[in-house]
């Protein structure tokens, strides 16, 4: 049996950057639920489809990044959020862990990087997602 | 220092004949040389810290409890450059070590 599939909610305002995330998530295996280029969309995507994980970025139109990372967490506090942002300030990166964020990846790195970063932070909580249905696809 | 041996910064001791190094220490605790202008660490200047330590916090407010307002204005430099270093830029590799000792501080 094949262990499901990691749900996952991409909220980025760069059309680009989500069509970069979508495709590397995609080759590991995640089903990309939801994009949102806002993070007003961004909470409502999540309360509607609930995915497991949700990448997010702070600089966005409506609500910010963080705001929403506030917001989802509120929701709920297990749900697995991580920054993708151009955002590099060390008190920028604090307050995301503070407020529940469990990784924080910069854009800054080059798309080699980027794609490194996000198949090793893939690697390290999908098991926690799947709760110990077993890994599948990476 | 007598025996001339070059120590890594953050030494507040000879590694190699124990004698105690001209030192002062920055805000993030780092010890930095007397001669620094800028904490080797997390980069706050060190310019108005050395008079400020050595007049000591206590001293500030005199027998009447009324406050040297220069030197009070100096402690509030020295607040605002360490407000500045956390708008210090980060890598991915300090994020990790961020996260790494995170974990470590929660296990």
């Amino acid at each position: 049996m094949n262990p499901r599939k990691v749900r996952v909610l991409i909220a980025d305002d760069e059309a680009h950057i989500r069509q970069l995330i979508r495709f590397i998530l995609s080759s590991l295996g995640a089903e990309v639920v939801a994009e949102a280029a806002d993070g007003e969309t961004a909470v409502r995507l999540y309360q509607e489809h609930k995915p497991d994980m949700v990448l997010l970025d702070i600089n966005m139109q409506k609500l910010d990044g963080m705001e929403a990372l506030k917001r989802i967490v509120a929701i709920n506090n297990k749900t697995l959020v991580i920054m993708l942002t151009a955002q590099n300030a060390l008190d920028v990166v604090r307050q995301c862990l503070d407020h529940g964020a469990r990784n924080f990846i910069l854009k800054s790195n080059s798309a080699e990087e980027l794609d490194k970063i996000i198949r090793e932070t893939w690697q390290e909580y999908v098991e926690e997602i799947r709760g110990g249905e077993g890994a599948h696809g990476m | 220092m007598g025996c001339k041996h070059s120590n890594p910064p953050g030494y507040a001791f000879c590694a190699s004949c124990g004698e105690p190094l001209a030192h002062r220490r920055c805000r993030c605790g780092f010890v930095c040389a007397d001669n620094d202008s800028f904490c080797g660490q997390c980069g706050a200047a060190l310019a108005n810290t050395h008079s400020a330590q050595k007049k000591g916090s206590a001293q500030i407010e005199d027998a009447d409890h009324r406050f040297d307002l220069q030197q009070l204005m100096e402690l509030a430099a020295q607040e605002n450059q360490y407000v500045e270093t956390q708008k210090a830029r980060v890598t991915q590799d300090d994020i990790r070590k961020l996260l790494a000792k995170r974990k470590k501080r929660v296990s």
